[in-house]
């Protein structure tokens, strides 16, 4: 057998390892032909001596493979399972959940709705009053300068609404996320 | 030689010889299979499978003639492990001996 020819049934019968083992693996067997060509061997020489091409990715799959299973199985096992939520964990995220978060919640959402609507109602207001000054103009001076302000407190307020929907929305995401933990790791 | 005898102490064997001193693949084959009857692939996986459980290191070293050549170095972890399986191999092979000279008498 040549070292071609070697080579190619040994990576042949190794094929069910990966890419990189195959290839170390070759180059190792490649350099012992190397190294017996320089020691005056010929290539069928070479090849007599190192044995049974399939009998050696054998010895390989046997030295590597299983091992390899069972380090990664024993590790699967090792590793922390997701442990069944334990009662005294259960009750405590239903009980935080239905008494106080979901009240909580509900109450925040529509003091966000009522900021939104009185908010709307500012701009209304304010939008009236600019229009009703433009039609009556003895009011102009004095209606204009209080529908100005109307207008900048709705822009105040939309700020605050902005920052108050972003935080609810923050705020829930969070205590989803921390009850999802509880739920996992136990309190 | 019975080739399971054989396959359990190839290990030892390896370890011993680079215990003396760093040495590439062909190098530890050429040594064992002039003492023992074997094929010189066999060394290869195991100087793979010691490699990937810690006992031995491997570098590559520029040879004179040839291509560059991968040493294998015994850790400390290979120091320990051959300390430990050569009591067990001398206590066995006492054992085994202890009992076929029994046998003879």
């Amino acid at each position: 057998m040549t070292k071609k020819e070697y080579l190619d049934k040994l990576a042949k019968e190794l094929g069910s390892m990966s890419y990189n083992d195959v290839k170390d693996i070759l180059s190792d067997i490649e350099n012992h032909f190397e190294e017996s060509k320089i020691a005056g061997k010929t290539e069928e020489e070479a090849a007599a001596q190192l044995g049974d091409p399939s009998e050696l990715a054998a010895d390989y799959k046997e030295g590597m493979t299983l091992p390899t299973i069972l380090k990664k199985k024993e590790q699967k096992a090792a590793a922390p399972k997701a442990q069944e939520p334990t009662s005294q964990t259960v009750c405590f995220v239903l009980l935080i959940t239905l008494f106080v978060a979901i009240p909580a919640w509900v109450t925040l959402l529509f003091i966000i709705l009522g900021i939104v609507l009185s908010e709307l109602a500012v701009a209304a207001a304010a939008l009236a009053l600019l229009i009703t000054c433009w039609f009556y103009g003895p009011f102009l001076a004095s209606g204009l300068l209080f529908g100005l302000a109307l207008l900048f407190f709705g822009v105040f307020g939309y700020a605050v609404t902005y920052f108050a929907i972003k935080y609810f929305v923050l705020g829930t995401k969070w205590y989803i996320d921390s009850m999802k933990k509880i739920w996992k790791n136990g309190i | 030689m019975n080739s399971q005898f054989k396959k359990g102490v190839l290990d030892l064997c390896v370890l011993t010889i680079l215990a003396k001193g760093d040495s590439y693949g062909y190098d530890v084959a050429d040594t064992l299979s002039g003492k023992i009857q074997m094929s010189d692939g066999t060394v290869y996986p195991i100087l793979r499978k010691l490699a990937s459980d810690g006992y031995v290191s491997t570098y590559l070293k520029e040879s004179q003639n040839g291509p560059p050549r991968k040493y294998y170095h015994l850790t400390d972890l290979g120091r320990q492990k051959l300390d430990a399986d050569k009591k067990e191999w001398d206590e066995f092979t006492k054992a085994v001996k202890g009992i076929l000279e029994d046998e003879d008498k």
